[in-house]
């Protein structure tokens, strides 16, 4: 049932803006949405709510972006993992939805769910207050640089096989 | 010996609560808490915020019912500045409102509470959830999946996002609705009414087979409180105050909101973050009122939109006028959507949503202000003073849930007591218990805000369950 609100490619970044470095996700999706690219559409939220799943039954690709607590001497080393729906372990659809259960969701109840990566970025102050700490401000850096060009094969005519790693940030990194 | 039942954590609601049941000596329920362990505090960190910033901070209270906070507090801003507010941003609110409603009472019957209702209170509890529904009846999943969707995206086009949107502040609204928002609502309006109407059919049909849940879950007389229009009729942001009792009396009518604290007092209990509301003039034994959908059926004279008002016909018609049990606030708030859907196809063409006189400006006029709505759960109150210069010196906050709170304590001891009989506790029995907390469906994260307030009781009890101390902090 498309809706003319639907892209091919999904970008979701979700995470508390008021709690500095959690913004991470929320940041960068609106960095993706200026670049205006076609069949692309980014979405900033709060959290992962369950009717999300009839936007991913309608896209190919959906990447979620989200921020990971490190230490500040951490390496902003951005991990980009493959997902893969899950409902078993579903508990709540209210709280605590995973990106996981968003795509298992979105297959039990469409019968299908877009090909789906996880965007782990590094941040290590989640106080009160806007503003990223240094380690966060590098990593955004380093997490466009990576969802540009997975984007662009996304979009392709044929894009490439969904990845076999479990985590990257490597230069073996299918993108 | 006695003994108490436990369930911890209470599933499918929105918040965390657990729920304790008492047993005598001869293994009959003596009494039933719904406790409310999580603290919030907005009503005290707000003080000393600027009134402007209260809907963006209030609305964090929530990411199920955000827009019902935002609301209320613009209005109380709105009071403060001493403002009436340009028509078009009163009609956005009320666009907003009714997205609010939808996508909220979807959530709710779909699904926190549609697999109980179409699986079965006894079902698998492996399987009792939104997959176990979605394998047993996938397009009715799919389309309560959609409806909330809608409801959503209406607050999202309105809003900028659908949680948490700063769009609504004292003296109006911050932006109007696009044109091509507009014709997005209306092309999903024809499936969003099929849905209600499905869901309507559908609950029609396995109502019977809830004859017992029926009775027991919560059914007993109280007061019911909600916002009528000046007619009488059902309304969701704006009006006045009206109580009935169980036989559909009027106790009080046309009730300014900004009287509030003559009709409503707040108690606090021992053991819950949660208040407990009750109508002053009655005290807190008699004085017990419910709030949210079936409040909102039982004291309005008609829906104000004819397929609503049919279905209010036919439901008060089955349940002989006021509807007591509470296990009808499934059907009470689907018949809501029904109304909210009516209501936005009546706006959707009003050129006023596309209007750019949205905000009337002011300074502080008042040092007072009450704003009222009605979220989807029950009659939201928010209640500031601020000084000249308009910073928060005081907020009080009374939630559709806190409002409940004696109403849900009743009806997990009237469940028990029917469902319990002798040591062992069928699971379905539990489910039962939660699901008929879950038919008020609460937000407990909304609802936790008191601080300072809270009377502290603390038991040493030793293994055998003597008490060796205890303490007590009014």
């Amino acid at each position: 049932m498309p809706d003319g609100r639907t892209a091919s490619i999904l970008v979701i970044g979700y995470g508390n803006t008021l709690r500095r470095d959690d913004a991470l996700g929320c940041l960068i999706a609106d960095e993706v949405g200026h670049w205006q690219r076609s069949g692309v559409r980014s979405m900033s939220l709060a959290q992962l709510t369950p009717e999300l799943a009839a936007e991913l039954a309608a896209a190919k690709t959906a990447v979620f972006v989200d921020a990971r607590k490190c230490s500040p001497s951490s390496e902003p080393t951005v991990h980009v993992e493959p997902l893969s729906p899950r409902g078993q372990d579903w508990a709540s659809l209210v709280h605590a939805i995973t990106p996981c259960v968003l795509l298992g969701l979105c297959q039990a109840m469409f019968g299908q769910c877009p090909r789906a990566w996880q965007v782990s970025v590094p941040g290590s102050d989640f106080s009160f207050g806007e503003g990223l700490s240094d380690l966060a401000g590098r990593a955004m850096g380093q997490a466009l640089g990576m969802i540009e060009p997975l984007l662009a094969r996304a979009g392709s005519p044929e894009p490439d096989p969904a990845p076999e790693c479990t985590r990257s940030g490597s230069p073996q990194a299918p993108w | 010996m006695a003994q108490q039942i436990l369930i911890d954590p209470v599933t499918r609601i929105e918040g965390h609560a657990k729920i304790t049941i008492q047993l005598d000596d001869a293994g009959k329920v003596s009494d039933a808490k719904f406790h409310v362990a999580d603290f919030r505090g907005f009503e005290k960190f707000c003080e000393g915020r600027p009134l402007w910033e209260m809907p963006g901070i209030t609305a964090r209270i929530c990411g199920i019912c955000p827009v019902s906070h935002l609301l209320a507090s613009a209005k109380a801003g709105d009071k403060i500045l001493a403002v009436t507010i340009p028509p078009a941003a009163n009609k956005l609110r009320r666009l907003m409102n009714l997205g609010q409603i939808v996508q909220s009472h979807a959530l709710s019957f779909f699904h926190l509470s549609g697999p109980d209702l179409i699986l079965g209170m006894d079902g698998d509890p492996a399987a009792r959830n939104i997959f176990g529904l979605i394998a047993a009846d996938p397009d009715f999943a799919r389309r309560g999946i959609r409806l909330r969707q809608f409801g959503q995206e209406i607050i999202e086009l309105l809003g900028g996002k659908k949680i948490h949107p700063a769009w609504s502040v004292p003296g109006g609204v911050r932006a109007c609705l696009a044109r091509a928002g507009r014709d997005h609502i209306r092309s999903r309006l024809p499936e969003a009414f099929e849905t209600a109407q499905l869901a309507l059919g559908r609950f029609k049909t396995v109502f019977d087979q809830f004859h017992e849940e029926a009775i027991s879950f919560g059914d007993f007389p109280s007061l019911f409180m909600a916002l009528v229009s000046e007619e009488g009729n059902w309304e969701h942001y704006d009006g006045n105050l009206r109580f009935v009792n169980s036989d559909g009396e009027i106790v009080a009518d046309q009730v300014d909101p900004v009287f509030y604290q003559q009709y409503i007092g707040e108690a606090v209990q021992p053991d819950s973050y949660l208040k407990s509301p009750y109508y002053k003039p009655l005290g807190t034994t008699q004085g017990i009122y419910r709030v949210g959908p079936l409040a909102r059926l039982n004291v309005c004279t008609h829906m104000g939109v004819p397929l609503a008002d049919l279905e209010l016909k036919e439901y008060r018609y089955r349940f002989h006028g006021t509807a007591t049990s509470s296990f009808l606030y499934h059907y009470a708030r689907l018949i809501e959507i029904l109304a909210a859907l009516e209501l936005i196809e009546r706006t959707i063409d009003d050129p006023d949503l596309t209007s750019d006189h949205l905000r009337a400006v002011a300074g502080i006029n008042q040092l007072d202000g009450v704003g009222v709505s009605e979220a989807p759960r029950g009659t939201l109150f928010h209640h500031y003073q601020v000084d000249k210069d308009g910073l928060i010196r005081w907020v009080n906050l009374i939630i559709a849930t806190g409002q409940n709170n004696l109403a849900m304590n009743r009806t997990v001891a009237q469940i028990a007591d029917h469902y319990i009989q002798g040591p062992r506790i069928p699971e379905g029995v539990l489910n039962r218990i939660e699901a008929g907390i879950r038919a008020f469906d609460p937000c407990l994260s909304c609802s936790t805000h008191a601080i300072g307030s809270m009377p502290l009781h603390v038991q040493l009890v030793a293994a055998d369950g003597t008490i060796q101390d205890e303490i007590w902090r009014d």
